[in-house]
């Protein structure tokens, strides 16, 4: 299923004497089934890209194409509510979205606008809950009094429970604790390889991406400017601090053994993984 | 060495909302001091604390004196601190102004301040942009501007509050290192209040707070020997530690590395 993007162009108030542009003939494909990150500055664009790729809004200029539904010119296609039931958006910090009184109604509600059968309703929520790791004794609690891990676990499964093929995660990481962070990346993991979704994540986190990512797209002042696997990327050292992007810890440590001794170690994307390198070529 | 801030079973609240509970936490003359906390721990409060804008049911002592609200004013002449967002806190129309303000308020002479806020621009590379606007700058020569003003006293104490969430990498590390420097030269004495983990490496002391208290402090080596307490923070250890845990473990070394360089050294000699 192809996302993807021919010559976009998205301008803030277009044709009014307020217009600032903010994407600029941006292209690119996506594949199914990975994971690509989109990484830049605050205000570089990439909660826009998240918004076109989830329909919420049509290119000022070119097109946006997800599975059989295509954004363009003025009017939104016939089939829109394909891609609302292909795509779920996961905003940042989306606990601050909660408004209901137990998780179970919480999750109800997403479902309640893509009009799914009663009888499925409560199967569905369960697995949406079950898929990130909570059980169905969370269906009862107060979504406001779970921790900000559970809560943000929650969010996620209430886009999980209607089964989209892609999920757009704007700031997953943003102010989660350690444990929290690290039960993400598992899952984030796991709705790529057991549930075979394709992630898009828009952030700043350059270390949780490291960690899952396959591909990545720096964007800067509504471009694209540069993008390739991972990797690639993120042995720039010199485009990473051009865009004052933070270098994975584990990458920073494999250049400094290449510069320091010339060994050709690690960058992996584990720090387990690194171990057993370094394990290799020190015994 | 002195305490040159003593807290003592201070208890905070922002109305219903408790933020400290019979805190006790003191602060080494001279020492480079690294601040972490799990979210919502009062890190930020307490930076409002020792700055003197609230005021908890003791005082907070500066070398041993009391600060109330009466002498406030005279004993922040020794306390700079500086905040995430500096863009409010500017009054001049010029980055040299700017800088000089402080010496100004005191009635240094115009001589002075010039001499000390060119040595000043020196240091932290602000030669180019001295006749620019302040609010017209980048994010990240707004905040070498507002450390410049900061330190343009020559006080006593710099306390930093989240100051580098939004600089560059390349930027927080050249200024950790200047900090690192006045601290070890001038004996300075530096709190540095952040979210990153990473930038306590920087620091000679740490301290960890938990909910509503100090849950440790101590040097940072001693600190970064307990990986536990990081646990129970919910922090991630720096990196450089948890590699050297996990080279440990396998005897690969048999000790914790604060300095990547060492490492590299020491794995193959």
């Amino acid at each position: 299923m192809a996302i993807e993007f021919d010559n976009v162009s998205y301008i803030y108030n277009a044709q009014t004497a307020k217009a600032k542009p903010i994407l600029e003939n941006l292209s690119f494909k996506l594949k199914d089934n990975t994971i690509t990150g989109f990484i830049g500055p605050s205000g570089s664009g990439k909660t826009t890209i998240a918004q076109l790729i989830d329909g919420l809004m049509l290119p000022t200029e070119g097109r946006v194409t997800v599975g059989q539904v295509q954004l363009s010119g003025q009017h939104y296609p016939d089939n829109l509510n394909e891609l609302r039931l292909t795509v779920g958006f996961v905003f940042q910090n989306p606990e601050t979205q909660f408004f209901c009184k137990t998780v179970q109604k919480e999750i109800e509600f997403a479902l309640k606008n893509f009009s799914f059968k009663l009888s499925e309703k409560d199967k569905r929520i369960s697995d949406s809950l079950k898929m990130v790791g909570l059980n169905d004794t969370y269906l009862k609690r107060d979504p406001f009094e779970l921790s900000q891990g559970e809560q943000r676990k929650v969010a996620i499964a209430t886009v999980l429970a209607y089964n989209p093929k892609v999920i757009i995660l704007d700031e997953p990481t943003r102010d989660l604790d350690a444990p929290s962070r690290h039960h993400l990346i598992k899952l984030i993991k796991m709705m790529k390889l057991r549930y075979h979704k394709t992630i898009i994540i828009m952030t700043t986190d350059t270390d949780m991406l490291h960690a899952l990512a396959d591909d990545i797209y720096i964007i800067n002042n509504g471009k694209i400017v540069q993008s390739g696997d991972k990797y690639t990327i993120f042995k720039d050292t010199a485009t990473l601090n051009k865009y004052q992007l933070r270098i994975p810890k584990i990458i920073e440590f494999s250049n400094l053994v290449k510069d320091k001794k010339g060994l050709n170690i690690g960058y992996r994307d584990d720090v387990n993984d690194l171990i057993k390198d370094i394990y290799r070529h020190v015994k | 060495m002195d305490n040159i801030i003593t807290i003592n079973n201070l208890t905070f609240q922002y109305g219903d909302l408790l933020v400290f509970d019979n805190l006790n936490l003191n602060i080494k003359a001279g020492t480079f001091t690294t601040i972490l906390g799990q979210n919502a721990s009062g890190k930020s409060t307490l930076a409002k604390l020792i700055a003197g804008l609230v005021f908890g049911n003791q005082p907070i002592h500066f070398e041993a004196i009391p600060i109330t609200e009466k002498n406030s004013n005279e004993i922040h002449q020794y306390i700079s601190v500086i905040f995430e967002n500096p863009d409010k806190t500017f009054l001049a129309k010029t980055v040299k102004e700017e800088i000089g303000l402080p010496l100004e308020n005191l009635k240094y002479s115009p001589d002075v301040i010039n001499e000390r806020v060119i040595k000043m621009a020196n240091l932290l590379g602000l030669n180019d942009i001295l006749k620019q606007e302040p609010h017209n700058l980048n994010h990240e020569d707004k905040q070498l501007v507002s450390l410049a003003r900061a330190l343009i006293t020559a006080p006593k104490l710099l306390v930093i509050d989240e100051g580098f969430t939004h600089l560059s990498p390349k930027m927080r590390d050249q200024i950790l290192k200047i900090l690192a420097d006045l601290n070890k030269n001038d004996h300075l004495t530096i709190i540095n209040i952040t979210d990153d983990v990473e930038e306590c490496l920087y620091g000679n002391h740490l301290i960890i707070l938990g909910k509503h208290k100090l849950m440790v402090a101590g040097t940072t080596k001693t600190v970064l020997n307990h990986p536990e307490i990081f646990e129970q923070a919910k922090l991630d250890l720096p990196f450089i530690v948890a590699l050297s845990n996990k080279l440990k473990f396998y005897n690969l070394i048999e000790e914790t590395y604060l300095d990547e360089g060492k490492l590299v050294e020491d794995l193959w000699p």
